[in-house]
């Protein structure tokens, strides 16, 4: 291992927020935006992630060594399927009304960068137990996110906060709701303005404590925070590392991922 | 040999797959009792919510040629606890603002309509989501099923109902769905006597 | 055909996949900056996501569903689509190298892109008929392309904007993409109006 060896405290608490998935990594955007609607689906969407995210962190940390390298995405993508197939049958079950509010964004979780991404970028080189902190991390990561927007979202613009009626907040009373809020466009607006809170925390905490800078060895991430545009983390990695194996070389010089 | 040469990648992917499938379909069939039951249950809560006293619902067959179906996707034969008939069922839609917004109707044996109600649809919420309160869906109790409801004021020869402000198009949407089950509420009425 | 039509038109405008589904928003962030990128990636994508519905269909309507399978959907899926990128990938580096030039970058990651694999799932969902689910798709992907399209053109203006510091690159991509969703919302009514 490494010098910088991390203790498992760190592990986790990474990706709450210097390494938050959605708001620093900029991982799983499209549930973030769409289910976060209210808490209950931001808490339900961000739980049933994290189930996965532990699950085939485990899993694959578990067969890291029997993977083949050759055959490794599709083996992550089949455990990956197979957990998130599991949350869904659980939640139709269990959660019928959760089940209609997610919809078609549980079985996109399959889909989702973070999973592949930890999965690709951690869980493939780290024992279990670290994998599974570093799951459990991320998840409370995107978790608090996804439930920090829809908190914002259900309050301005249904005027309720769990589903309880704020009374100052409803038709008739101090602010009316403003709708546009829980229409698609307020998912971008509060997405933004979170994103820019939290990139000037982040800024204000590594002027604090300059010796714990992580010199984010991975080049995506690194791109992302810099470039803050590709959010394909999980799909730049894998896409330039298939081209890598197929001694691929683009004449235009073009890259997958932009700057 | 090594994991990496020959054949072995492909078979230890074909082995993760298998374990996978195995582990679904032994998930699948501990819950699949519990998700038709939840699924039955959806189903039945939005038609014993609008015919309270409804125990039974029977479907009735509607790819019969000489019915004119236009819009509406189920009929229900709605029967009581003891066995007697209560009336209609019907799930009609039109399109709406966004979408198709389905409407559940009920219309009892003497053509009156005994309630309607718009179910899960993408209206705007706060405009066309509305439809949903009862100040606009409740205009269609005890309604007379013969007639032909509409929203709009110039079309005279209708009778019209209040729209919602500001949403004409989703409250259109409701009331010609209501018509459509009407339409078909008086073929199927006819054919029964 | 007139329903053919008021699909196409739904998923091109009204329920826009990008806009107002929320679907493929990686991409839509990722390849907006410039209009060629963004055209590059719209087309592989329109071809992933036509072909991939015509091919889940059947796998749903004749294995799937008749063997009472449907927890094996989303894995099925996604392979389908990997191995589809896989050999649309291969076909056109051999047959035609110069649209592989074109397109052959974007297209490993369509299989993470959640627009194709949400396109598949949402055309049973919806109990599309197999036309009707090649058209949906097809509205899908060219509702991809004209969000893609419309907001590489607002970003061109938005990145030479002079704008607070904390809000630069992505915060202020996102609150403009929210605008072009406002746009959008005009759309909305239309099909009603179009085809009726």
């Amino acid at each position: 291992m490494s010098p910088r060896r991390k203790t498992l405290m760190q592990e986790f608490n990474k990706g709450l927020l210097r390494e938050n998935p959605v708001l620093r990594l900029l991982l799983g955007t499209c549930p973030t935006l769409a289910v976060t609607t209210t808490v209950k689906n931001g808490i339900g969407m961000g739980l049933a992630a994290t189930f996965v995210l532990i699950g085939s962190n485990l899993m694959i940390s578990m067969l890291r060594k029997v993977i083949p390298d050759k055959v490794r995405i599709p083996a992550y993508i089949t455990v990956i399927a197979g957990f998130v197939s599991i949350v869904q049958m659980l939640i139709q079950a269990y959660l019928p009304d959760l089940n209609k509010s997610l919809g078609i964004f549980i079985p996109l979780i399959t889909v989702n960068c973070i999973i592949l991404a930890r999965a690709e970028m951690f869980a493939n080189k780290n024992p279990i137990l670290p994998s599974v902190i570093d799951g459990l991390g991320m998840g409370i990561g995107f978790t608090s996110a996804l439930v920090l927007m829809g908190g914002i979202r259900e309050i301005i613009g249904n005027g309720t906060f769990f589903d309880m009626p704020l009374p100052v907040l409803q038709a008739g009373g101090w602010i009316e709701p403003t709708i546009i809020m829980i229409l698609p466009p307020g998912g971008f607006f509060v997405f933004g303005v979170l994103i820019a809170f939290a990139n000037y925390l982040s800024e204000k905490l590594d002027k604090r404590d300059k010796s714990q800078i992580d010199p984010l060895a991975d080049s995506c991430v690194g791109a992302i925070n810099e470039k803050a545009a590709c959010a394909m983390c999980g799909a730049c990695s894998i896409g330039t590392r298939f081209r890598e194996e197929e001694g691929f070389k683009d004449k235009s010089g073009h890259q997958p991922e932009v700057k | 040999m090594s994991k990496d040469n020959g054949y072995m990648p492909a078979i230890i992917l074909t082995i993760i797959v298998l374990i996978t499938t195995g582990l679904l379909a032994f998930t699948s069939s501990i819950t699949q009792a519990t998700r038709d039951a939840q699924a039955v249950a959806a189903d039945n809560a939005n038609r014993t919510l609008i015919c309270p006293l409804a125990s039974t619902f029977e479907p009735v067959e509607l790819a019969l040629d000489s019915l004119d179906t236009t819009g509406v996707s189920e009929a229900y034969l709605v029967k009581d606890d003891q066995g007697a008939i209560l009336g209609y069922l019907y799930k009609s839609q039109f399109r709406g603002y966004a979408g198709d917004v389905p409407v559940l109707v009920a219309i009892d044996s003497n053509n009156m309509i005994i309630r309607a109600l718009a179910l899960e649809n993408g209206e705007t919420p706060g405009l066309g989501k509305k439809i949903a309160d009862d100040s606009f869906i409740g205009q269609y109790v005890d309604l007379d099923a013969t007639k032909v409801y509409t929203v709009k004021p110039n079309e005279t020869d209708k009778v019209l109902l209040d729209s919602i402000a500001g949403a004409t198009i989703s409250s259109n949407a409701v009331t010609h769905a209501v018509n459509q089950a009407s339409a078909l509420h008086l073929q199927i009425a006819s054919e029964v006597k | 055909m007139r329903e053919m039509l008021i699909i196409l038109f739904s998923a091109i405008l009204v329920d826009n996949f990008v806009l107002s589904r929320f679907l493929g928003i990686c991409p839509f962030l990722g390849v907006s900056k410039n209009v060629k990128t963004a055209m590059g990636m719209s087309m592989a994508v329109i071809i992933v996501m036509v072909i991939a519905s015509a091919l889940t269909w059947p796998v749903q309507a004749y294995l799937l569903s008749p063997l009472n399978l449907g927890y094996l959907q989303t894995g099925v899926f996604i392979v389908i689509i990997a191995a589809l990128v896989q050999i649309i990938e291969t076909f056109l580096k051999k047959a035609i190298p110069s649209l592989y030039k074109a397109l052959g970058i974007y297209l490993p990651l369509i299989t993470t892109n959640c627009a194709v694999l949400g396109v598949t799932i949402l055309n049973v969902d919806q109990n599309y008929t197999f036309f009707e689910s090649v058209f949906n798709a097809a509205g899908a992907g060219l509702g991809f392309m004209l969000a893609l399209f419309l907001f590489s053109g607002v970003r061109s203006k938005v990145d030479r904007a002079d704008i607070p510091k904390f809000m630069k690159g992505l915060p202020i991509t996102l609150v403009s993409a929210g605008l072009v969703s406002i746009s959008f919302f005009g759309f909305k009514g239309l099909i009603e109006k179009l085809f009726s």
